[in-house]
């Protein structure tokens, strides 16, 4: 298992020292793993995209923010963005275990069996839970208006207005969102195991919301 | 962003996805998805709206024995291979599609058999008429579909080439009107569409703007009437994540516009697509000068709503006049497409009328 022998491994960046992301590196995996077999292919940006909405459903689940193990931020152009996927999948590009046609990412045979082991440590078995969720709302919600609706929040809609990256996930940010999972259990549960249908619920509810604030 | 209660609350007595999960409990979401995701596969490969009959797609909450005769089942080990079965048949009846527990997939053509009694024992989707609908229990919940330039939202598709999707655009949205925002675009109470309604401009991007916010994957940003430079606002920007690519889209529609009062407001003619595509080249030359690091492409949509001989006082139209400009592609000079590497052939979109 590749991640074995990384694990200690310190990646050498431009400027600083990175140290690799178990979790990221799985949460990469697994996310291409499964937006390739709902869509035959993953574009690059999805992994940060789904990887992002992952984090929100463990939120969702009232895990802390500290569970998902490491932070995101927006870029100027409005898209989530994680500096520890961002090393994670260089270190599985470079070592073939995704392989990258143009935009599109796929797991080659030795991602999948790194994949498949990994999956087998218990660390993972929760992670994927809410991997396996958000991914899964891309077959009833087009991944454009997951994108779109994700975008709409007020930190990410924030940052595209006035160009400007930042952090995700801040105190603030959070005090948000946990009012709208707390709100959404409340009508839908939040013992739920397939987080499949809150990941749905919240995409349409942030779909209302852009329709109402528009006027449409 | 506050949380609204009452949106929420409405929302989930109308979403089908809420309204199985009351009903079937957790494990009505965990077969939704084996469900939604065979419709989706399928859908890949067969277009919906050439679909005629009705189509039912189920899979039991436990278990694969129900009232259907097995015997009469054609077997196919997934999705796909069903898809290949699907797209030989002109009409499909009423046919139904199990997913059994093991991911085998049963095909029953045009059979005869009352699949009310499945209501409360499977997660059941119909296609239908356009529509997609989930059979909750005894109720029929329609799932909206915000882009009815598909026929089903479960087959709507992801492009990650720009090109790609503005053909499709073309052909889906444009062609016969079908957009919902882009209808609106013609003259209201003329359903020929022989007038636009005055300064369309808006509406049309609009549209464009939507088509491509669903269709386009999560790798790219879409956002309208974005600054090139100090003063040049141009109708889309298209961003790519982690790349230096940019596409910028300026759409100019040709025909005539009239008001509500029947004056005729503008007619734009083949000049007015040589005036874009002037526009653009300047826009890529101002985008140039303010990120000199981005690669830059430039698409020019022409909207083609000409119509031959058409007067204000015009109600109708004959086939041939209201075809005239079909086929009548606009030579342009400068040839920017073929003199510079960053601009694309441009892509008239002729939209059609309703004639007599």
């Amino acid at each position: 298992m590749l991640m074995a022998k990384l694990k200690l491994h310190w990646t050498r960046g431009t400027s600083s020292l990175l140290m690799i992301s178990p979790y990221a590196y799985f949460d990469a995996l697994s996310i291409c793993k499964r937006l390739q077999s709902i869509r035959e292919n993953a574009p690059l940006g999805e992994i940060y995209l789904f990887s992002y909405l992952s984090c929100l459903l463990s939120l969702y689940k009232q895990r802390p923010l500290s569970y998902w193990s490491y932070g995101f931020s927006v870029t100027a152009n409005g898209y989530p963005y994680s500096v520890e996927l961002d090393s994670a999948i260089a270190i599985l590009l470079g070592h073939g275990l995704i392989d990258q046609n143009v935009q599109n990412v796929s797991l080659t045979e030795a991602g999948t069996e790194e994949h498949r082991l990994l999956s087998e440590l218990s660390q993972n078995h929760e992670r994927d839970i809410y991997i396996e969720g958000a991914c899964a709302a891309s077959l009833a919600v087009p991944v454009g208006t997951i994108r779109r609706n994700i975008a709409s929040v007020a930190p990410i809609e924030g940052a595209l207005a006035l160009s400007q990256s930042r952090l995700l996930l801040t105190p603030s940010d959070l005090e948000d969102t946990c009012e709208q999972f707390g709100q959404l259990s409340s009508i839908i549960g939040v013992e739920i195991t397939d987080l499949m249908i809150p990941a749905i619920f919240w995409l349409s509810y942030l779909s209302k919301v852009r329709e109402r604030d528009s006027g449409e | 962003m506050y949380a609204d209660i009452e949106i929420m609350k409405e929302l989930a007595s109308q979403l089908f996805a809420t309204r199985i999960l009351s009903s079937y409990g957790g494990s009505g979401g965990t077969i939704l998805k084996n469900v939604l995701d065979t419709i989706h596969k399928l859908f890949i490969y067969v277009d919906p709206s050439l679909l005629q009959g009705k189509l039912i797609i189920f899979k039991l909450l436990e278990g694969d024995d129900c009232q259907i005769d097995r015997s009469q089942a054609k077997h196919f080990r997934n999705a796909r291979y069903l898809a290949q079965h699907v797209s030989t048949m002109s009409n499909l009846g009423t046919s139904v599609v199990q997913i059994c527990a093991n991911g085998e997939i049963l095909f029953f053509h045009n059979i005869e058999c009352d699949l009310s009694q499945l209501y409360g024992e499977a997660i059941v989707y119909i296609y239908h008429d356009n529509k997609d609908i989930f059979m909750i229990r005894e109720n029929e919940c329609i799932v909206p579909n915000p882009n009815p330039s598909y026929a089903s939202i479960f087959a709507t598709p992801t492009f990650s080439d720009l090109r790609a999707a503005l053909e499709d655009y073309r052909l889906r949205a444009v062609r016969t009107s079908h957009c919902t925002i882009f209808a609106t675009a013609w003259k209201k109470g003329d359903p020929g569409r022989m007038f636009f309604q005055n300064a369309p401009e808006s509406t049309i991007r609009k549209s464009l703007v939507h088509f491509l916010d669903v269709t386009f994957g999560g790798n790219a940003e879409v956002r309208p009437e974005q600054t090139v430079d100090a003063t040049h606002p141009v109708d889309i920007k298209v961003t790519w994540m982690f790349t230096n690519k940019l596409a910028l889209i300026e759409i100019k529609w040709l025909g005539k516009s009239m008001n509500e009062k029947g004056s005729i407001t503008a007619t734009y003619s083949e000049s007015r697509a040589l005036e874009g595509a002037k526009q653009l080249a300047d826009y890529l030359d101002a985008n140039y000068n303010e990120v000199p690091m981005h690669q830059t492409r430039g698409y020019l949509v022409v909207i083609d709503g000409r119509r031959e001989g058409l007067r204000r006082s015009s109600k109708t139209i004959k086939k041939s006049d209201g075809y005239w400009y079909l086929d009548k592609e606009i030579v342009y000079d400068p040839e920017y497409h073929v003199i510079r590497g960053d601009f694309e052939e441009p892509m008239r979109m002729f939209a059609e009328p309703v004639c007599r």
